[in-house]
């Protein structure tokens, strides 16, 4: 568990409670793919070296091609691995004091950010599976939200159950300081779509249906 | 059929286009979202301190080939291993 105290377009008084990567096994596990993989031009160099004379004559035109060959593969071996290391790295799960921001690396051009104020919480579980999850303590934590994501899944975090524990505090803390009355009246604000307002302090504008729908039913 | 052995330096020049610009979108990424941590930094400074490596060790390796001597489209120019296969109708 890494815990940063800050990161870019945090919100005036919003202090970081969490910072999740996913756990080091994933990382070492990618590292371990890429180390093998390494091992292929090594092979094919000692291979090439003992049982051909191409590295003998450096002016050759095989080893002109080997050496354009084995430098291709080196560069995009680095390159991928760096890439995979990025898509790693860049996986993040920040948790603050307000909200719930799950930044998704997928690929190199592929990056998904949704975030979710901590209110909207509804249920938070926690699960470690698998005989290497319970080793090194690691397992996901799925957060069922009432906006349009549902729900935050956390993969292969460490330390799962500490992770929910800390989530169903700061939503304790949150109730505690707005009183039930304040959570009951933002649970009719998101039905009605629109609970930024209540937070951020600007005055709300008027919700006004379409021509011809229905009025929003407000359940309280 | 022959050409000129510097014609092989164009495939592995269009790979360096595409792989330098993959790099430097990688590395701006990184760099970008990656908060500018010390793994993030680290990890890019790494990245190019091995590209530069191999680009320079194949420069040094390849210094010595002779860029304008022709290759024969059709047969090998490796030396493969001899390979000794005894014919078994002859035994």
């Amino acid at each position: 568990m890494k815990i940063q105290p800050t990161f870019p377009n945090m919100l005036p008084g919003e202090r970081v409670v969490l910072m999740l990567h996913r756990h080091g096994f994933v990382a070492v596990r990618i590292a371990l793919l890429y180390i093998l993989l390494a091992l292929v031009p090594v092979a094919a160099w000692l291979l090439l070296g003992t049982r051909t004379e191409v590295f003998v004559d450096v002016t050759s035109t095989g080893y002109a091609l080997i050496t354009l060959l084995l430098s291709a593969y080196a560069l995009v071996w680095g390159l991928l691995f760096f890439v995979s290391w990025l898509n790693y790295y860049l996986d993040v799960w920040i948790i603050t004091n307000e909200r719930i921001i799950n930044i998704t690396q997928q690929r190199l051009f592929h990056r998904i950010v949704s975030e979710q104020k901590l209110y909207r919480v509804q249920d938070v579980t926690w699960q470690i599976e698998g005989v290497l999850g319970n080793l090194l303590k690691f397992g996901n934590v799925t957060i069922q939200t009432a906006g349009e994501q549902g729900k935050f899944t956390f993969e292969h975090i460490p330390d799962p159950e500490a992770v929910a524990k800390a989530v169903m505090n700061l939503l304790e803390q949150i109730e505690n300081q707005m009183g039930a009355n304040t959570m009951a009246k933002m649970d009719g604000d998101l039905l009605e779509g629109s609970p930024t307002a209540k937070t951020t302090g600007k005055p709300e504008p008027p919700l006004t249906p379409p021509a011809g729908a229905a009025p929003p039913s407000i359940k309280l | 059929m022959t050409l000129s052995l510097w014609f092989i330096l164009i495939p592995f020049g269009l790979l360096l286009v595409v792989w330098l610009v993959l790099s430097i979108v990688a590395i701006v990424k990184m760099l970008r979202f990656g908060f500018v941590s010390r793994p993030a930094v680290i990890s890019s400074f790494g990245f190019v301190i091995f590209a530069v490596g191999v680009l320079v060790a194949t420069t040094i390796s390849l210094k010595e080939v002779d860029w304008t001597a022709s290759v024969e489209i059709g047969t090998p120019s490796v030396n493969l291993p001899s390979v000794n296969i005894s014919n078994p109708l002859s035994r």
